[in-house]
């Protein structure tokens, strides 16, 4: 048995009584820093996000004017007042943006922790027990991929009212089935695995299997999913904001582009501004997301 | 290959019932009674009891509901679900609220402009996607690769709705033109004139779903550059291009295929937003003027439609991969 602990996962040793050492501060930010410069376009990603979120976070501080109340003449151009202009009926387009990102992060990331947490749950159900509810769940999660998202989402934000919870609600079960997905296929391959069988030799009954075992070496695949789905669910606020259907009164990058299209005449800072913003976060989440998985799974790397 | 097909139908059919069981129970669990809306002013309890008695709301949901006490089960041969059901299966869709017409008329009235936009937006991914990734897959690393990859990653970030602002936007500025606007074109009537109207909405679609393909697509075709047989086909002598397009294209389309066949059941979701912008009356304008305006009957129908899409294309998308890959055999 000795000779095997080196392809224990950590679980296994813990249950052994063998921890691993922990390293220092120094070390960790050292490699972090490789890590970066190895990384350059995630490292654009994150900055990029960091930026957005920090604009966000702190727009009650920052932000030069108040998001709703009007602050100048409607439709003015750039100037280092307004510095991307005023909008449709007066109020500051920079302050909007800074705003505005307030409920789509907010928005995105809870309901990306929640529905990919629960796909995690419902994917290693799936695979690690197999057989009748293994075929109900997929064939469920094969209709609900196809299912076309945007609609899904209009008839429940729809008939649960738009509020920031169904809103929340309604991408969180956009979220699930993909991360239910790729997680079973995990799980199957990782099922069989000498830990699992030690595990299950040892006499752990399923449930410690799966959280104690199967769920530590599925994290870090959920991980990388989520960042890959977090630029997806901002598009898809930013989508029912459109519509009209986000949450009401708060500012909000889609409904902004929904606005500058229905004015008139047209302003092109408004119509520039919100959407580009919308972008960027966007870009940033998904190149932060790509370079994530390359770094997990360096087989992966330059082929997408 | 008869009998998977079958057996996939009868899938499909399961699918399609479970859906159409979940919309109707979504619809009716909301709060807020139709009948009332219906009555108007001066509404009595009585005539809301009629109009109940007149639209069958006085029936059970379900044939076979479940009981908090004792039999538990209780079956009724008539049920709301049961006409429901009943009525669509005689190709009844039902009757828009709105203007009192029957639903499956008024989609037969505008799934021209949606089939159009859609296939428009298909054939743009198409001859855009797949070449490109092809180019960047077989010249990896090169300046063209880097273009089409950066390009691909920015078309996947950049929100359609926006992109078909600024198509309405920018040109009517700079140049004071906007593409044809409001009453639908015709085809056949103006062949010009609709692929103005109809264009720049498949064009917008076709950014992000173009993306997606040029990506795949060069992803699929490396992986498939790596396999014995393309050395094979080398080593035998056949030029670069005959190995790449005979021996590594076919191969490397099943999961862009897949891809493909999930974006055209998915593009009911980018007509209702492009049509909203170039003002088309479509499929999709319909769904989101009906769900806004609680036309529930509409909305139903309409899911029942895209369910009826999505269980199609993924027939045909099962079936091109015994065509794509003969090894792949359906028994």
């Amino acid at each position: 048995m000795p000779e095997n602990i080196a392809v224990q996962s950590p679980a296994v040793l813990a249950d052994m009584g063998i921890s691993e050492r922990s390293e220092g501060i120094g070390a960790t930010l050292r490699k972090l820093g490789t890590l970066a410069r190895q990384n350059p376009l995630g490292t654009v990603g994150l900055i990029i996000i960091l930026v957005f979120a920090g604009a966000a976070l702190l727009a009650p501080y920052l932000a030069p004017y108040s998001a709703t109340a009007l602050s100048g003449t409607k439709n003015e151009g750039m100037s280092s007042a307004h510095l991307f202009g005023t909008e449709v009926v007066g109020r500051d387009i920079f302050s909007r943006v800074m705003f505005g990102g307030r409920i789509s992060m907010s928005v995105a990331f809870i309901s990306v922790i929640g529905g990919a947490s629960a796909g995690m749950l419902i994917g290693i159900i799936s695979g690690y027990f197999g057989g009748a509810i293994d075929s109900m769940i997929q064939r469920t999660v094969d209709t609900a991929i196809a299912f076309p998202a945007l609609l899904l989402l209009l008839i429940i934000t729809q008939l649960l009212g738009p509020s920031f919870r169904t809103i929340v609600f309604a991408l969180t079960l956009a979220v699930i089935p993909g991360v239910a997905r790729i997680v079973r296929g995990a799980v199957l391959s990782e099922k069989n695995n000498q830990y699992v069988e030690a595990a299950r030799a040892t006499g752990a009954w399923p449930p410690r299997i799966l959280l104690r075992h199967i769920l530590p070496n599925v994290v870090a695949l959920g991980i990388i999913v989520m960042t890959t789905l977090l630029g997806g669910i901002i598009l898809a606020e930013a989508s029912l904001a459109f519509l009209g259907l986000g949450v009401p009164n708060a500012a909000s990058w889609g409904r902004d582009v929904s606005d500058a299209r229905l004015a008139f005449p047209y302003h092109i800072p408004s119509a520039i501004f919100p959407g580009a913003a919308i972008t960027l976060t966007v870009l940033g989440f998904n190149i932060l997301g790509d370079s994530i998985r390359d770094i997990a799974d360096p087989r992966l790397r330059g082929s997408r | 290959m008869q009998t998977f097909i079958l057996r996939r139908l009868l899938s499909g059919v399961v699918i399609l019932f479970v859906l159409s069981v979940t919309v109707f129970l979504l619809l009716r669990i909301v709060p807020g009674d139709p009948a009332i809306r219906r009555c108007g002013l001066n509404c009595t309890r009585a005539g809301i009891d009629a109009i109940h008695l007149e639209l069958g709301l006085d029936k059970p949901y379900f044939p076979v509901e479940v009981r908090r006490g004792p039999p538990f089960l209780s079956f009724s041969e008539e049920s709301q679900y049961g006409h429901y059901l009943a009525r669509v299966l005689k190709g009844n869709l039902g009757t828009s609220e709105l203007n009192h017409k029957p639903v499956g008329e008024q989609i037969i009235s505008r799934l021209p402009v949606t089939v159009e936009i859609m296939v428009m937006t298909l054939i743009f991914t198409i001859i855009i996607g797949i070449p490109f990734g092809i180019v960047s897959a077989t010249l990896r690393n090169s300046p063209i690769d880097y273009l089409v990859r950066s390009s691909s990653v920015l078309g996947l970030a950049i929100p359609s709705f926006w992109v078909a602002t600024l198509v309405l936007v920018l040109p009517s500025e700079f140049w004071g033109y906007a593409p044809p606007i409001g009453r639908k074109i015709a085809l056949m009537d103006d062949p010009i004139g609709n692929f103005k109207q109809v264009a720049p909405a498949a064009a917008v679609l076709a950014l992000g779903s173009a993306a997606g393909i040029m990506r795949l697509t060069r992803s699929s075709l490396l992986e498939v550059m790596r396999q014995d047989y393309m050395r094979t086909a080398r080593a035998k002598g056949l030029q670069e291009r005959a190995v790449i397009l005979k021996h590594g294209l076919k191969n490397s389309m099943i999961p862009v295929i897949t891809v493909l066949g999930l974006q055209v059941s998915g593009l009911l979701g980018g007509a209702i937003i492009v049509e909203q912008i170039f003002t088309l009356p479509g499929l999709g304008d319909f769904t989101l003027r009906s769900l806004v305006l609680k036309d529930y009957d509409v909305v139903e129908t309409m899911t029942l439609y895209a369910g009826v899409t999505v269980v199609a294309m993924n027939l045909l998308v099962d079936v091109s991969y015994a065509w794509l890959d003969p090894r792949i055999r359906y028994s």
